[in-house]
């Protein structure tokens, strides 16, 4: 829902550009013929439904994302409707609160998304049920001919019905009055109006909440009935033009009101349009070339969206090491990335720890352990909110067992954190980067705390924090390293039942295959590969490289 | 009985009865339905309209008229004059001879006319 509102809300701000420079355009073509007026409309009604248009330069619309759907979720919602000082002083407003749960641009959608659909059933709502009653008002008419009719019961003409529209004639219209009124209304059919104008309703009541989308079908039912008026005065003369004029004003109606349909004579602008009437003149070839091309160029300007601003590629930060940027950094005098800000890690008591490596430890451990667990962290920032603390840290858990008087790594993980802790160190709430925007996640979460820019190099730690487990786990099982005594001590056929992977493959490019398993050991980075012979026997080896 | 004017609708509606009457329910719809294209609720709601201004009645599925067509007109007629001209004949006599020449023969019926009203 949100997500939908959020496309529209965007289609709207965009259009609602358009709006403004159709109504200028408007008012700058007034001695062009109103179908020009009536075109422009139409690129309203494209802008109004297609989400994504053509990119490009020449684009005057400032911006066809104002809303774009990241800014949704971020901590830091970055707008973009086109004007900096708009942008920033929006989202100083809607900046959120790093620990909440969702942003408050995120429970505004929400609602919205939910009042927004509500306002379209309202509209859709009312528009049916006032079709319907009209619809019962007229049952009582009789025909005339073909497809008019006449009734008692209703007091201007009107045109109803999409797809066998009728003319509706009030029994009190004179003989002249109804050429007049008949012919205007068949202008209106021949110009397909009783589909344009439900359909700018239904547009309407899709964006319902934008105030220049409703001054733009206002404009628009006014043009159609302009346009209809110009079409059946175009072949009268003066005298003619002014029984036409006098029609109209006795049919005029006393309210305001606007409909989806039925059209009616007398709906809309009545004066201006006998003002219109009596002044008429035919437009000039030239002024017609001038409106189509007014049209045109309001297409290209206003149909087409701005190109995206360009991006600055992000700096991957796992690929560059301390090594690299002093190597760079002695290559050439002036360095090209800035220096980066090594972390400072920070103490914390003893229980805290201890609640930071149980937790590091339930993230990193699988379900089936077989040797032992070694954990290590390094906390990056400690904050104390109310009876909480909140800890941003980084930590590596490694599951390693023995074997061979060697390490096997069963499993590995290293990875930044923030959790929630409450009085009692428990953790009730847990944060992980994004995976694929790590660095961005980071940056935004800590972005008001002073080591924002030094926790985003956490991986930099990598090695040295898995380094550390093999460590730990070395002196915790004594083990120095594989030799070839050491696989004479083991029992080889057991090794090769109890192993998790079986091959079969030809190991040694003999042409012959074998079925093997093989172990990777870490202290010595060596495989210990244990191959069923043929004749049933187990044979041991040591390599250098995988198998 | 205060029937009030007949619309333009309501004309074409009561002319079906006055022409056909009496007849059933069902020729009326019919009849209706042909030549006005009305549906079924539309007619009997028009009828029950009319009659209880008294124009018509439907007893047990026929439908008669109790006012004839030229009796209706004619106090029409009648009530317009009272309206318009204060029930005064010879203003509404006036205001129609200054719209159009009568011949001699029109001359001679309204003044017979005007005998017999004085007569009553």
């Amino acid at each position: 829902m949100s997500t939908a509102f959020l496309t529209i809300l965007n289609m709207s701000i965009a259009a609602g550009w358009l709006v403004l420079a159709v109504v200028l355009m408007r008012f700058v073509l007034k001695k062009a013929p109103k179908t020009i007026a009536c075109l422009l409309w139409a690129l309203v009604a494209v802008r109004l439904c297609l989400p994504f248009t053509l990119e490009s330069p020449v684009s005057l619309i400032p911006s066809a994302q104002t809303v774009p759907p990241s800014a949704v979720t971020n901590i830091t919602p970055h707008l973009e409707s086109g004007f900096e000082s708009v942008d920033r002083f929006l989202e100083s407003t809607i900046a959120a609160d790093p620990l909440a749960s969702a942003t408050p641009l995120q429970i505004f959608t929400e609602i919205a998304g939910w009042v927004w659909l509500i306002g379209i059933i309202g509209m859709l709502g009312y528009a049916m049920i006032s079709t319907l009653v009209l619809r019962r008002r007229i049952r009582e008419s009789v025909p005339l001919r073909e497809n008019i009719m006449q009734c008692d019961r209703i007091d201007t003409p009107f045109l109803l019905g999409l797809f066998a529209p009728r003319i509706y004639l009030p029994s009190s219209v004179t003989q002249e009055q109804m050429e007049h009124i008949l012919a205007h209304e068949q202008a209106h059919i021949a110009r397909k109006d009783h589909w344009w104008k439900p359909l700018g309703f239904l547009l309407l009541a899709l964006h319902w909440f934008n105030p220049l989308i409703w001054l733009g079908y206002v404009l628009l039912c006014r043009d159609i009935e302009w346009a209809c008026d110009e079409r059946v005065i175009d072949r009268m003369d003066g005298s003619q033009r002014q029984a036409y004029s006098e029609t109209l004003l006795s049919c005029s109606m006393p309210r305001r009101v606007i409909s989806a349909c039925p059209i009616a004579f007398g709906e809309v602008g009545v004066k201006d349009r006998i003002k219109s009437v009596l002044h008429y003149k035919k437009p000039t070839f030239w002024l017609i070339l001038v409106g189509v091309i007014a049209v045109i160029l309001m297409a290209v300007f206003f149909l087409t969206s701005p190109e995206a601003g360009e991006e600055l590629p992000d700096i991957p930060v796992t690929e560059v090491t301390w090594s690299d940027i002093r190597a760079s950094q002695s290559a050439s005098s002036t360095p090209t990335k800035p220096d980066k800000v090594p972390i400072e890690f920070i103490e914390v008591d003893a229980a805290l720890d201890a609640a930071i490596s149980r937790e590091f430890k339930s993230w990193g451990t699988r379900e089936h352990v077989k040797g032992t667990i070694f954990e290590h962290h390094g906390v990056i920032c400690v904050d104390k909110k109310g009876a909480n603390t909140v800890v941003y840290a980084i930590g590596a858990v490694a599951e390693y067992s023995e074997l061979a008087n060697d390490l096997q790594l069963n499993n590995s993980s290293f990875r930044f954190m923030g959790m929630t802790l409450n009085s009692a160190y428990q953790v009730i709430d847990n944060w992980h980067p994004l995976e694929g925007a790590i660095e961005e996640s980071i940056r935004d979460m800590l972005s008001d705390t002073p080591v924002a820019a030094s926790a985003v190099n956490y991986k930099d730690h990598k090695e040295e924090y898995l380094g550390i487990l093999q460590q730990q786990a070395q002196s915790y099982y004594g083990v120095t390293g594989v030799t070839a005594n050491d696989l004479a001590k083991l029992d080889a056929e057991q090794l090769y039942r109890n192993a998790p992977v079986h091959v079969t493959d030809d190991i040694d490019d003999d042409g012959v295959i074998e079925e093997y398993t093989y172990f990777g050991l870490s202290l010595s980075q060596k495989y210990l590969v244990c191959i069923k012979q043929a004749d049933g026997s187990y044979t041991l080896t040591l390599q250098n490289n995988r198998p | 009985m205060n029937e009030g004017r007949l619309g333009l609708v309501e004309a074409r509606f009561a002319d079906m009865i006055w022409d056909h009457e009496p007849l059933s329910t069902q020729e009326l719809v019919k009849l209706c339905q042909e030549h006005l294209q009305w549906k079924r609720t539309t007619t009997y709601t028009v009828l029950k309209r009319l009659s209880e201004r008294g124009l018509f009645c439907n007893e047990g599925g026929t439908v008669r008229a109790l006012v004839s067509r030229e009796e209706f007109y004619a106090r029409q007629s009648e009530k317009f004059i009272e309206e318009t001209f204060a029930g005064s004949l010879p203003a509404f006599l006036t205001a129609f001879a200054s719209r159009k020449k009568l011949t001699q023969k029109e001359i001679e019926e309204i003044r017979k006319m005007i005998e017999a009203y004085k007569g009553e």
